[in-house]
């Protein structure tokens, strides 16, 4: 006799936050920080479970795919949280924290250089060589494909390479391959 | 073998290197998703066409069967709302409310504010505690007759004030002068809130209570209410907001339903959660 679905979705959910939540958090943390994550990583799962029977095979980049998009939405309702909350405050008081970010994300010092890249561009280099995703992996997890992404990579690195230069710190543009070929898929 | 300028420097500015989540903070997670998973219908699944004509024709019949039965129950049902509150809630018990995510609404669309508050209120005297969890800082409240402790995890300070007049804030634990008490129908027996009419809430039937004094500005509240007292949803909204950053202008509201509402039983340990712990987390 096989089991239920719900059964069977139950424990694929369990075993799916069991081999990913640490990955999820760390690609929270490194978004968001560390103060943030935790309620990055539980709706991110909360969504995995609504969509359990689409989660592919491939499980972690179909996750910093959500990931994103769960940040993005906290982003936008936080912005107009702000909005609203001062338009309301007038009539019902209302009393709300100070949205204040991490002060560690990134390392201050890397600021100036990140700041010359693009969103688009920030977040290849983050998936590839912080996440650790093979360049066909963030792919997926960006909803493009795997040619897109590979341009993206090189113009990134590129420009990140002379932002670095522009900041201050050693950016030679020789022949270093160690941890910086990330897998191709 | 491809050649690569140098990033070095921002390999090294990952701020997750070689961090890994604390078994505390996994607990974290996994209590605020089953918290959620808990709330939530069986996962989603998309029929073949066959179950889902199936699904419209039962459908079809489960909402006749509904109708019936609320025309039935619209019929029968002769008691006040306040004196079904009456008849409740009656003791010294703990409520203790849990409410979701705060989600908002406005002409550009749709989001959340992953701001997330747990309350306790004694039914004995009124006394209460507010504890916030914004962005993994913790702000703990406690009302205890007389005087407001507050401690926030950002400081790690605890404070102490002593409001002019502490009998507006028993059973009040929600800021404004608008805001509904924790036993809303308590209001509509004090004539602070009036039944507007009946909704439907996650397919339970609630009163949709609204203040019995008009509001300036276009203001509207509505607090959702089962029938035996529990708050189940704010909406708190304003029909012509104007965004100045965005250009535009139009309806906006906010709405937070609550996860949960029980009652727990008059203990000492349920009443020491009435009161800010000497180590908050």
């Amino acid at each position: 006799m096989s089991e239920p679905p719900d059964h069977r979705r139950r424990t694929r959910h369990d075993a799916l936050f069991a081999d990913h939540h640490d990955a999820v958090w760390r690609y929270a943390v490194r978004r968001v920080g560390a103060a943030a994550a935790e309620d990055i990583v539980a709706d991110t799962f909360l969504i995995a479970w609504r969509r359990i029977d689409a989660v592919p095979g491939h499980e972690l980049p179909w996750l910093f795919g959500v990931a994103r998009n769960v940040i993005a939405n906290q982003r936008r309702g936080q912005r107009r949280q702000e909005r609203l909350t001062a338009r309301l405050a007038q009539e019902f008081e209302v009393a709300h924290e100070d949205l204040r970010r991490d002060p560690d994300v990134p390392a201050e010092a890397m600021r100036g250089a990140l700041d010359a890249l693009s969103e688009p561009d920030l977040e290849a280099l983050r998936l590839v060589y912080w996440d650790g995703l093979a360049p066909a992996d963030a792919a997926r997890a960006l909803g493009c494909s795997a040619v897109a992404m590979r341009v993206r990579l090189h113009r990134a690195r590129r420009r990140l390479a002379r932002a670095l230069a522009a900041a201050g710190f050693s950016a030679d543009e020789d022949a270093r391959t160690t941890h910086l070929t990330p897998t191709e898929a | 073998m491809p050649t690569y300028p140098n990033l070095d420097p921002f390999i090294a500015a990952d701020p997750a290197a070689g961090r890994e989540p604390t078994a505390e903070t996994r607990d974290a997670v996994r209590a605020r998703l089953d918290a959620l998973l808990a709330s939530e219908p069986a996962a989603r699944t998309r029929p073949s066409p066959r179950r889902r004509r199936a699904f419209a024709l039962g459908g079809l019949a489960a909402l006749t069967s509904v109708v019936a039965i609320a025309a039935l129950s619209l019929t029968g049902d002769a008691t006040s709302p306040a004196q079904a509150f009456a008849a409740r809630l009656q003791g010294d018990g703990v409520v203790h409310m849990v409410l979701a995510h705060e989600r908002t609404h406005d002409v550009s669309g749709d989001g959340v504010n992953p701001r997330q508050d747990e309350l306790w209120m004694s039914l004995a005297d009124g006394t209460w505690r507010v504890r916030t969890r914004l962005y993994g800082f913790v702000s703990d409240m406690a009302f205890d007759g007389r005087s407001i402790t507050n401690y926030s995890s950002r400081t790690g300070k605890t404070t102490t004030d002593t409001p002019t007049d502490p009998s507006s804030l028993a059973g009040h634990p929600f800021p404004g002068p608008n805001s509904p008490g924790v036993l809303p129908l308590g209001d509509v027996e004090s004539a602070r809130l009036k039944v507007a009419g009946e909704t439907t809430i996650n397919g339970e039937t609630v009163y949709d209570l609204v203040p019995t004094r008009a509001l300036p500005q276009g203001f509207e509240l509505h607090w959702y209410v089962s029938k035996d007292g529990q708050l189940r949803r704010m909406v708190q909204s304003a029909a012509d907001t104007i965004d100045e950053a965005r250009g535009t202008r139009g309806p906006s509201s906010l709405t937070t339903d609550v996860e949960s509402y029980d009652v727990l039983a008059p203990t000492d340990a349920n009443r020491a959660l009435l009161r800010v712990p000497s180590a908050p987390r």
